[in-house]
């Protein structure tokens, strides 16, 4: 075996495992310890579906080119643009990020990430009600009640349990799992919801009822009824019960949350109830983030542009527009005119609407692997693997940055994204 | 009033934004000026006259200016934003952002309107005879509060998040009404003549909604109160009536209704009354 890095970041959910070890040798890599089953054939497969070369649209094929050309014609397709957009972000870096936005603002585009078909909700309901927030390390060391809501885990951040939030033992939990009572919500049953101490089946679609209801509870409101979301009011309140009993309790919310009827309403009860159980005990509320820097790309926009996502740049200064300048409704309704794609697949996972019109614009890809959005684009930059071929900064779900590094080298000429948007910008500018 | 006709040519599919579009700007300038003045689309600055031909009567008082757009605007932005005075008439659908903030005058659309119409309406009155859009009367995005007075008919339906954080003022759906109408409500009335979605008033502290249809749930946090002719809808409507020349069905002026207190999760002041139809 060839040599074995340890504390390697795996840039791949947003549970940010810091823990890894991995040998590499030959420009292969293999995953030695602690990489769950998604990471270690991340790493394997790394170097497989890659961009060989830039390539740009000649008769209707994509043809191979200098990084020159390419470069050159995306510089042009984005400067002549009426309303480009740029979208993607969670699959790269900070410092990517931060090019995207110098060059939004520089062509007078909208900048939109991919929490716009996750977890904006979430952050609409930050902004109206707050956030009461902690660290996964706090979870590990001190919280008794885990509830998991509109969430799997087992299935998706398949670490969580083990690193952050149900067996590891921490500074007052010192028996682990035994000390602390695990509760899943979830309108089905799933590995999640088998491992839970209370398994909570509601209705699909109202979430909202539970939440509102146990919320009522909790300030000592009665609530006449028998049932709510399709739970008895018997189990609901013993929830309440456990929820003001605990030492330190804390929700974890996923898709089935954010993506429900309701949408953010849904969120804003949940952060409502959070804020209200903090009158008797302590209380917090972490989303499952599911891209690796998704968080990243929300706090770089906020700290740049003073807004989240779906920001635009076309008068000189940024504006904020949920809905109106979202990636989705600006695709589907036909409004911008080309689009750089940061490595995300808008082709493969928009309604057929907005992939459509996507398809008709001049579009410019930048992204380590072949992509349905790639072979639609009129440009297509490869770029570096960050995390395994370039380094940089991601913020893990809960908000804590962390420095991915490079542990192997990419193919002569492959650029990691910041250094590809940096061109473009150059060019924009006429500078070089 | 003086009449000002714009007649969009072929418009581009980026959105125009035109918050000139109003008749304080439009008055005291005559034609060409008008036609000069600036509107966005995209990152381009452009001129309204690029977009539109205008033609119309110079006027010189605000009050007595009336812009007629004849034709489809779904994808002019931000017309009579702020307005104070005056009229407009749009003889087709509008787009988002009309009568952003409007503080008085009236606005006609004799078609159907965008997301986003009469945010933070300070006054005046705004009528739409087709359908609106999601958050009509609604708070921007972060804002403390929504619409603040003035007066809103739908003669359509409306979409979901209406009267987010609404202050003050009277909305009239005639139609039906999407999820959350009236959330975090603050005061104000909302009347549907129609069915309204889930959770109407969801966390409202004040503020009255009463609906005629039906209502597809009601959140457990409303409270039940009492079935009765409530005394003031008798005058509220008579008034709407007379005033407003809304049409009211006549069973609701001396009707049984259902009254529901909440959203107890927040205050619990505001109040749901829900027609009682004969059996
Ligand atoms: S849980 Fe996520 S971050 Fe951790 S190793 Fe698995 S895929 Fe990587």
């Amino acid at each position: 075996m060839g040599k074995v890095l340890k504390d390697v970041v795996c840039s791949f959910c947003g549970c940010l495992c810091d823990n890894l070890e991995i040998a590499v040798e030959n420009g292969k890599i293999n995953p030695v310890s602690r990489a769950c089953k998604v990471s270690i054939s991340r790493f394997v497969n790394y170097n497989k579906d890659r961009v060989p070369y830039p390539m740009i649209r000649e008769k209707g094929g994509l043809v191979k080119t200098s990084l020159d050309e390419a470069i050159n014609k995306a510089a042009e397709i984005l400067s002549r643009a009426n309303w480009p957009l740029i979208y993607g972000l969670s699959s790269s870096v900070c410092e990517a990020h931060r090019k995207c936005v110098e060059l939004a603002e520089l062509v007078g585009g909208v900048i939109d990430q991919t929490a716009t078909v996750c977890h904006a909700p979430t952050i609409l309901a930050f902004q109206e009600i707050g956030e009461i927030h902690a660290t996964l390390g706090e979870i590990k060391n001190r919280s008794d009640l885990v509830i998991f809501w509109g969430c799997n885990p087992l299935d998706a951040h398949l670490n969580h349990f083990v690193r952050y939030s149900v067996t590891p033992k921490g500074l007052y939990i010192s028996k682990g799992r035994k000390d602390r009572t695990v509760v899943a919500v979830d309108v089905r049953e799933t590995r999640t919801t088998r491992v839970a101490d209370i398994f909570l089946r509601i209705e699909p679609g109202k979430d909202y009822e539970l939440l509102s209801v146990l919320r009522a509870l909790i300030n000592g409101k009665e609530i006449d009824l028998d049932k709510v979301a399709g739970v008895s009011m018997e189990e609901i309140r013993e929830l309440a019960e456990k929820m003001v009993n605990c030492r330190y309790g804390v929700i974890f919310f996923g898709l089935g949350l954010t993506m429900s009827r309701g949408k953010h309403y849904n969120v804003m009860a949940a952060l409502s109830l959070v804020r209200d159980l903090n009158k008797k005990t302590r209380f917090v509320i972490i989303p499952m983030r599911g891209h690796y820097n998704v968080k990243g790309a929300g706090v770089v926009l906020g700290w740049q542009t003073g807004y989240p996502f779906a920001v635009d740049f076309s008068r000189g200064y940024p504006r904020y527009g949920p809905g109106e300048f979202s990636a989705v409704n600006l695709l589907a309704n036909g409004e911008v005119d080309a689009a750089l794609i940061l490595a995300a697949d808008p082709a493969a996972n928009f309604p057929v609407s907005a992939s459509k019109h996507l398809a008709r614009i001049p579009t410019v890809v930048i992204d380590p692997k072949i992509s349905m959005t790639s072979l639609i684009a009129d440009v297509v930059i490869p770029s570096a693997v960050s995390g395994i071929e370039a380094e940089g900064t991601a913020y893990r779900m809960d908000g804590v940055p962390i420095r991915l590094r490079k542990i192997i080298d990419p193919e002569p000429g492959v650029l990691a994204d910041s250094e590809v948007l940096q061109l473009i910008i150059d060019r924009v500018k006429g500078v070089r | 009033m003086k009449q000002i006709v714009l007649v969009p040519r072929k418009l581009p599919s980026i959105p125009i934004e035109a918050e000139v579009i109003s008749p304080e700007i439009f008055s005291g300038k005559n034609i060409e000026e008008i036609k000069e003045l600036q509107v966005w689309n995209g990152n381009c600055k452009r001129k309204l006259g690029d977009f539109f031909s205008v033609k119309g009567v110079k006027s010189e008082d605000p009050n007595e200016t009336h812009i007629v757009i004849q034709g489809d605007v779904s994808r002019v932005k931000y017309i009579g934003k702020e307005m104070r005075s005056g009229k407009i008439t749009i003889n087709g659908n509008a787009g988002m952002h009309l009568a952003d903030e409007m503080k008085g005058g009236e606005i006609i659309v004799n078609g159907d309107a965008a997301d986003w119409v009469a945010t933070e309406m300070r006054g005046g009155t705004l009528k739409i005879k087709g359908n609106a859009g999601n958050m009509l009367a609604s708070a921007h995005p972060g804002s403390e509060r929504g619409m603040k007075e003035g007066i809103i008919i739908v003669e359509g339906n409306a979409a979901s998040s209406l009267a987010r954080k609404m202050r003050r003022g009277t909305i009239i759906i005639y139609g039906d009404i999407g999820d959350h109408a009236g959330s975090q409500m603050i005061a104000g009335t909302i009347i549907c003549l129609g069915n309204i979605g889930r959770r109407p008033g969801a966390l409202m502290k004040r503020g009255t909604i009463i609906v005629y249809g039906k209502a597809e749930s009601i959140l457990p946090t409303f409270i039940y109160d009492a079935t009765y002719q409530p005394t003031f809808i008798r005058f509220y409507l008579k008034n709407l009536k007379e005033k407003l020349n809304v049409k009211l069905p006549a069973e609701m002026f001396n009707g049984d209704y259902e009254r529901f207190h909440g959203d107890i999760a927040e205050d619990g002041k505001g109040e749901i009354l829900l027609f009682k139809r004969k059996p």
